[in-house]
């Protein structure tokens, strides 16, 4: 097996670090390189970034919100006989949608338990669609 | 018997001239540079291990350093790297266990396969559900252009210059894949600048936190971040990968690795690759990436003006980046009327997560109930990308 591959590298041809000083250019060249490469070089990024941003509210427009309003929409359609003193506080959470994902199925678990523990009721007779937090949790004023 | 007394002796005599003891004190100045390394050495030793700074890449980088000053080791020939060619076949004869080792480096393979492990372990979920966070991620890239700009003023040539402002982006293996590209021969003081500094953030960035911020911009509370699905988790490393690679190709190794790292996390079909990435592969490569690179920083090379103007650039090049994104994460916080706390505009130095962590730290002192970390994700994450497109402009303009 012929191991010679050739590859192009960096022109340095020796091992002696301080060569990479030697810069004989005029001093007004170097400051004009400076200034070109840090314009082009944070428009670039920050073009990119951006782009990215724009990519991701796209994401989100299509991903996210509208198959929410849809499902929310849906379920609202379909939504059984509720107890009317829960389905006021469903009301009121407002109108962030029920979300996908593990932690909202969590959280959703442990507010439908904390809604059956305050009025007694058995869990089969509501279902909690949206949710919001309201002010700020007694413990995190202390 | 005297004759074979003789020969033991001269035997004996012949052998200690051979080792590395003898080869130590056989050149006084060559001893001090060595005893100098030995120190630097012992403290990024101490850094890992005591202080628990980077300890994955400093210890290995450190014990590379240890076994490319052992005098008469000789494990290291930086020689067979350079010129406008790579002769496998010389470097296959000639050279040694780290020869061999350090074309893992020289042809960019470790950068990008560590990139492949990182991205496997990122979660971009903050990012995705706070867009606006790339843009901090962005302004925190201001460092890499002024210590490119300060580094060029100073005399460095505009390839030294460039990879001794990547430094700025607080990104090991970015750092090293920009330097082994463009200036090869300045990797080992690149590379032990850029890992120390990674280690040293936690010193470094509060005092410029605190003193660019007000009390009651620390204080501020951001609201809890939108919960993302299982399609943008996806999407998103394939749009990233499309978007950036095809405006800046350069860019590609990089990026390219860390979205499909990414890929393989959320996908929820590759638990085996993610797994791989994320433990047996990154590891392997984190060794043979410390040590081959620690091997480079030998005495005669290491201790020179270039080496500690690197070192000076590159602590300008952190606190600049870090004053970047807290300006920017102050203007966002006007412009969103105290939305944003300006904290999180620290953590867009890539450096994930320990910039974040830092971010939440600080946050916290000022309000305890405050819970900045997922937040500063967002920027985190950001500035890794922010720094692949950054070494990409580098590339695009001096790998010719």
């Amino acid at each position: 097996m012929d191991l010679n591959i050739t590859r192009i590298f960096s022109a340095a041809q020796s091992a002696d670090i301080s060569e990479t000083m030697n810069n004989t250019s005029p001093f007004s060249e170097r400051i004009l390189l400076a200034l070109e490469i840090t314009i082009l070089g944070l428009f670039t990024v920050f073009a990119v970034l951006s782009i990215i941003w724009g990519v991701l509210s796209l994401m989100r427009l299509f991903m996210y919100d509208i198959p929410n309003r849809r499902k929310a929409k849906k379920e609202s359609g379909d939504s059984g006989p509720e107890s009317p003193s829960v389905q006021e506080t469903v009301a009121e959470a407002g109108p962030a949608a029920l979300r996908e994902g593990p932690d909202d199925a969590e959280l959703v678990s442990a507010i439908t338990a904390a809604i059956c523990a305050y009025t007694g009721k058995d869990p089969g007779g509501f279902r909690v669609v949206s949710f919001r937090r309201k002010g700020r949790l007694r413990w995190d004023r202390s | 018997m005297a004759e074979f007394f003789s020969r033991i002796i001269n035997a004996v005599a012949e052998f200690a001239g051979t080792t590395g003891i003898a080869e130590f004190f056989s050149d006084p100045e060559k001893m001090i540079k060595t005893l100098i390394m030995y120190v630097i050495i012992g403290l990024l030793f101490y850094l890992a291990i005591v202080k628990k700074f980077e300890p994955l890449l400093l210890v290995t980088i450190a014990f590379g350093m240890l076994l490319a000053n052992l005098p008469g080791a000789e494990l290291f020939h930086m020689e067979l790297f350079l010129g406008s060619e790579l002769d496998m076949n010389r470097i296959a004869k000639e050279g040694g266990l780290i020869d061999l080792l350090y074309l893992g480096v020289k042809l960019g393979i470790y950068p990008s396969l560590i990139f492949l492990g990182v991205g496997a372990m990122t979660d971009f979920t903050p990012l995705i559900a706070n867009p606006k966070s790339l843009l901090l991620g962005a302004a925190a890239q201001f460092g890499v252009f002024a210590a490119f700009t300060g580094a060029l003023l100073i005399g460095f040539t505009p390839e030294a210059a460039a990879s001794i402002g990547i430094i700025g982006g607080a990104d090991g293996p970015t750092a090293i894949l920009v330097t082994k590209i463009l200036e090869p021969r300045l990797l080992g003081a690149i590379a032990i600048a850029a890992y120390s500094y990674m280690a040293l953030i936690p010193i470094i960035q509060p005092p410029f936190m605190k003193l660019l911020t007000t009390k009651k911009e620390r204080s501020i509370v951001m609201e809890n971040l939108r919960p993302v699905s299982k399609t943008e988790k996806i999407v998103f490393p394939i749009a990233v990968t499309l978007v950036v690679i095809l405006i800046i190709p350069d860019a590609a190794p990089l990026v390219g690795m860390l979205m499909l790292g990414n890929l393989f996390n959320v996908c929820g079909v590759t638990e085996r690759l993610s797994k791989t990435a994320q433990n047996g592969l990154i590891n392997a490569v984190t060794i043979c990436l410390g040590v081959s690179v620690g091997a480079t920083a030998d005495a005669e090379t290491f201790l020179s003006i270039p080496t500690l103007s690197i070192i000076f650039l590159g602590l300008a090049a952190f606190v600049l980046s870090t004053c970047g994104g807290l300006l920017f994460g102050k203007l966002m916080c006007l412009i969103t009327k105290g939305k944003i706390n300006p904290l999180i505009g620290s953590a867009g130095v890539s450096a994930v997560p320990m910039a974040a962590r830092v971010s939440q730290v600080v946050g916290q002192k000022e309000n305890p109930s405050n819970f900045l970390l997922m937040h500063a994700m967002g920027p985190n994450v950001a500035g890794v990308i922010g720094s692949a497109v950054a070494a990409g402009v580098f590339l695009t303009r001096f790998a010719g």
